[in-house]
């Protein structure tokens, strides 16, 4: 198990780099939650989700020996991977796939939710469906800070922006979030 | 406002539940691993012994495969063209070409003759064409004209006689 120790991971990466699978088993379980979830939060169903993840690690498992290459932390790496997975999955699928619905009640499978209320669930619900109206770079900028935590470096990294427009846009992308929330809060009591 | 705000981010932090299913995971991670993965190790790319090995083999192969090559290709030609390859055999194009000369030949002479025969015929019809009754036989012609000149003139005379006859009898 991967403790949030950068030598450790250096290790790992350099080890995987040369081919050792275990190794690079490590750092997938590490991250692949992280990932799997970032990629969940954007298509909103489970198996499609399930399935780009899985590309985007095995994408990953085959290019780390040129990892080193691209001058990025590896969860920079994994998201960049992951965001361009899911805007080719939009892209091909769009016309048999409706991008804009969050299907009802889709966190009632989820085990992780089970402990919660009914009307908890469908606030989670409709933050989710808030978050899928967004553009991809407000949508993926949220998730990041904040449930991913990632620092506004690594978000920066990951989105191929710099830092300090980072900044900026993760205000504008929580004030839209929260409009977009009201509005529907509106409209169903209306 | 504050108090939304702060609600909007306690949900997104809930939404860190969110996991994959462990059999999934399990399934995913074993496929990946056990997928090949082309490494370069750094020993390999700076030995230069290891490189200068691996470049020699590569060139005596090329060689080999050459040679084999250049042997094969001179083995059909000489070994197998007769068999496989009849066109090729001298004395049978030999053969084939003096057998179309003479078909050639008997077509030659065959327009020749043609060539002749029309001659004569254009000949004959020009003749036909100028000549309208020489060909005739004058003196049977004459005889013939003669003779229906003869006969007439017997016929004419008598008539004549019988009618002065008929016309005495009737004055009597």
């Amino acid at each position: 198990m991967v403790e949030n120790d950068l030598q450790d991971e250096n290790t790992l990466i350099q080890k995987a780099m040369e081919g050792e699978a275990s190794a690079f088993g490590d750092l997938y379980d590490h991250y692949q939650p992280k990932l799997y979830r970032f990629i969940y939060l954007k298509v909103s169903h489970r198996e499609e989700a399930e399935d780009l993840t899985h590309q985007v690690f095995l994408k990953a498992w085959r290019s780390i020996p040129q990892f080193k290459d691209q001058g990025l932390p590896l969860s920079s790496w994994l998201y960049r991977i992951a965001r361009n997975h899911v805007i080719d999955f939009y892209r091909t699928r769009k016309s048999t796939f409706s991008i804009d619905e969050t299907p009802e009640g889709v966190l009632e499978d989820e085990d992780s939710f089970s402990d919660l209320d009914v009307e908890k669930k469908m606030q989670l619900e409709k933050v989710m469906r808030a978050l899928k109206e967004l553009s991809d770079d407000y949508q993926s900028l949220i998730i990041l800070r904040y449930i991913e935590d990632l620092s506004y470096t690594e978000i920066a990294q990951s989105l191929g922006r710099k830092e300090g427009t980072i900044r900026v846009l993760h205000h504008r992308a929580l004030k839209k979030l929260q409009t977009i929330i009201e509005k529907e809060t509106h409209h169903e009591e209306a | 406002m504050k108090k939304h705000s702060y609600n909007i981010i306690e949900l997104l932090s809930q939404l860190r539940r969110i996991e994959p299913r462990e059999e999934y995971t399990r399934l995913s991670k074993e496929r990946i691993l056990s997928s090949s993965q082309e490494v370069y190790t750094p020993e390999l790319i700076a030995s230069p012994s290891s490189l200068l090995l691996r470049s020699s083999f590569n060139s005596v192969s090329f060689a080999l495969v050459g040679m084999l090559l250049i042997v094969g290709v001179y083995y059909a030609t000489q070994q197998l063209s007769p068999l496989f390859l009849p066109g090729l055999n001298e004395k049978s194009i030999t053969a084939e070409a003096e057998m179309v000369e003479s078909r050639i030949d008997v077509q030659l002479s065959q327009l020749n003759y043609f060539e002749n025969t029309s001659q004569e015929s254009n000949a004959v019809l020009q003749q036909v064409s100028e000549n309208s009754l020489d060909h005739l036989n004058t003196p049977i012609i004459q005889q013939e004209t003669s003779q229906i000149e003869g006969s007439t003139d017997a016929h004419a005379t008598t008539t004549v006689i019988e009618l002065n006859d008929v016309l005495k009898a009737l004055s009597e």
